[in-house]
């Protein structure tokens, strides 16, 4: 597995994946069709500009602009209409079979909320800024935003699909591979909405079902960690289930010291970036919604990471 | 008692400073030489001294030469070159307010032989412990962004994060201690950055995961930081 940090930007033009191969071919064909066109165009502009009389009378003629102006696009762009919807018409959400694994994860300033579901939709696990599937098993995505228009984007995995707040949009992604795929806000949504990125980890199906039961329980640790988490206020917005830490408004930390990263895809998640995270989230990510805890002494702040990190 | 060489500091100072006005001006950076010489001033004091005397020294070279340069102007013009430039050497709080005339005339007189101060009074190249190999400085920047120091730490050459958590980085080549603790050496540096409490109780600075390898390669890129 790469790195979580590695990898900007996202690998576009690399699919890995049933839903995301048909945009990669499409994207090609457009760009090798788009590229014959304007070289056509350009001969026709050497033609008019350098070429012999007969050559300019022809290219001026009727019969020139009813077949280059007017059949050569209606074909090239009928073909390429047709041809684009038969390819991608297996991405379309509507073609759900029930089968699918189900998550609803909802765009917040400038990170993720995901919702496992079961297959009646009701909510199973909390957890944030990554997402876990098993390799070739189809996940059907419910997107939803708290706040601002969001767009979700796993190039590698999937197309591109805006977050709307009000509206509950459907994307469908699937990885053929086990591996770590870099996702990124993909409508601009403020300040950090560069360093508004997502992580999805694919794992083969029994490490898919390994990991699934690891995240079922609650948090067991203690320790001066927690009570400083609990005096400090970090509990107001954030919850690690197994303590009192019941916030609602950050992400859900029960499991934050098993996720890839840290602020939203953007950190490796170690006790330096988790430390360096909760002094001064503001220095990293400017703009962000956590402040910046300098109230810690070193001991303390130590504590702090350290215990966050043991939360796997 | 005074050892040779600080007799032949006296006379360079007077030679300087050589104005009727100056005789005292010569006596104090004599004064200030001799301490060095005879061993009464402090480690550090020694060092500026010395530092002081070889600027000195390379000013009167400046002076002959500001005096060739300017030896179709007037005596007392070449008199004021010559103090305004012991004034630079020596620290122009030593010397007697002038009047505007007399300013005017330092300028005048004064400013080549300044130009050509500049030029011989630059300081010797610092020595410098030897640089790791370029592999390992390149793989230490690497595991460096890798790993995430930025989220503290504001380094050079990664845009990046830009922490302000810790110290920033930058020159540390030349820092002389560690978390204001420890001597700055490789081996001493590559335990810090893996398992600084382990150092340096209290620190912020967590434990991280990381070979001990990567902690020598991030300590060599460090120490290369030196601008």
């Amino acid at each position: 597995m790469t790195s979580a940090g590695s990898g900007w930007p996202p690998a576009v033009f690399d699919p890995a994946g049933p839903y995301s191969e048909p945009v990669t071919t499409l994207a090609w064909a457009l760009l090798l069709g788009g590229t014959a066109v304007l070289l056509v165009v350009l001969a026709a502009l050497w033609a008019a500009l350098f070429g012999s009389a007969k050559l300019k009378a022809r290219l001026g003629g009727e019969r020139a602009i009813w077949i280059l102006g007017f059949a050569f696009p209606a074909v090239v762009l009928t073909g390429l209409l047709v041809w684009g919807l038969m390819l991608t018409s297996s991405l379309s959400a509507t073609r759900v079979t029930g089968q699918e694994m189900r998550v609803k994860i909802i765009g917040e300033m400038w990170w993720w909320r995901v919702h496992y579901q079961d297959a009646e939709g009701r909510e199973t696990l909390r957890d944030a800024n990554e997402l876990h599937i098993p390799v070739g098993t189809p996940v059907l995505l419910e997107l939803e935003a708290a706040d601002v228009i969001h767009s979700f984007w796993v190039p590698r995995l999937g197309g591109k699909m805006d977050m709307i707040p009000g509206r509950t949009n459907r994307l469908l992604i699937q990885a053929d591979k086990p591996g770590i795929y870099k996702g990124q806000c993909a409508e601009y949504c403020g300040g950090p909405h560069a360093l508004m990125g997502f992580i999805v980890v694919a794992h083969a199906p029994a490490d898919f079902a390994r990991w699934r039961a690891s995240r079922l329980p609650a948090s067991e640790g203690e320790g001066p960690g927690l009570s400083l988490f609990l005096s400090s206020g970090c509990a107001a917005c954030h919850t690690i289930r197994g303590t009192p830490a019941n916030g609602l408004a950050g992400p859900d930390l029960t499991h934050v010291g098993s996720r890839q990263t840290l602020g939203a895809g953007i950190l490796p998640n170690n006790p330096g970036t988790m430390a360096g995270w909760i002094a001064d989230a503001q220095a990293i990510k400017p703009g962000n919604r956590m402040p910046a805890y300098h109230q810690f002494s070193g001991e303390e702040l130590r504590a702090v990471s350290d215990y966050l990190v043991t939360l796997k | 008692m005074l050892a040779p060489p600080v007799g032949i500091i006296g006379e360079l100072a007077v030679k300087i400073a050589g104005v009727e006005a100056g005789e005292a001006r010569a006596g104090l950076a004599v004064a200030f030489a001799a301490e060095t010489m005879t061993g009464e001033a402090s480690r550090l004091g020694a060092r500026v001294a010395a530092a002081e005397r070889q600027r000195f020294a390379g000013g009167a070279k400046a002076v002959v030469m500001g005096r060739r340069v300017a030896s179709h102007q007037r005596e007392e013009e070449e008199k004021g070159s010559g103090a305004h430039l012991a004034g630079t050497i020596v620290g122009v709080r030593w010397f007697p307010k002038r009047d505007a005339r007399g300013c005017r005339m330092i300028w005048k007189g004064g400013f080549a032989g300044s130009m050509l101060l500049m030029l011989t009074a630059c300081d010797p190249a610092p020595i410098e412990p030897p640089l790791a190999d370029a592999a390992a400085i390149a793989r230490g920047k690497a595991a460096a962004a890798r790993l995430g120091c930025g989220a503290c730490h504001d380094m050079p050459g990664i845009d990046w994060p830009k922490g302000q958590v810790g110290p920033p980085l930058a020159a540390f080549g030349k820092r002389g201690l560690i978390a204001g603790q420890l001597p700055n050496d490789l081996p001493l540096l590559a335990v810090f950055i893996r398992d600084a409490p382990a150092v340096v109780p209290g620190s912020a600075m967590p434990a991280i995961p990381m070979t001990a390898r990567e902690a020598r390669d991030i300590a060599a890129w460090l120490q290369s930081l030196r601008d």
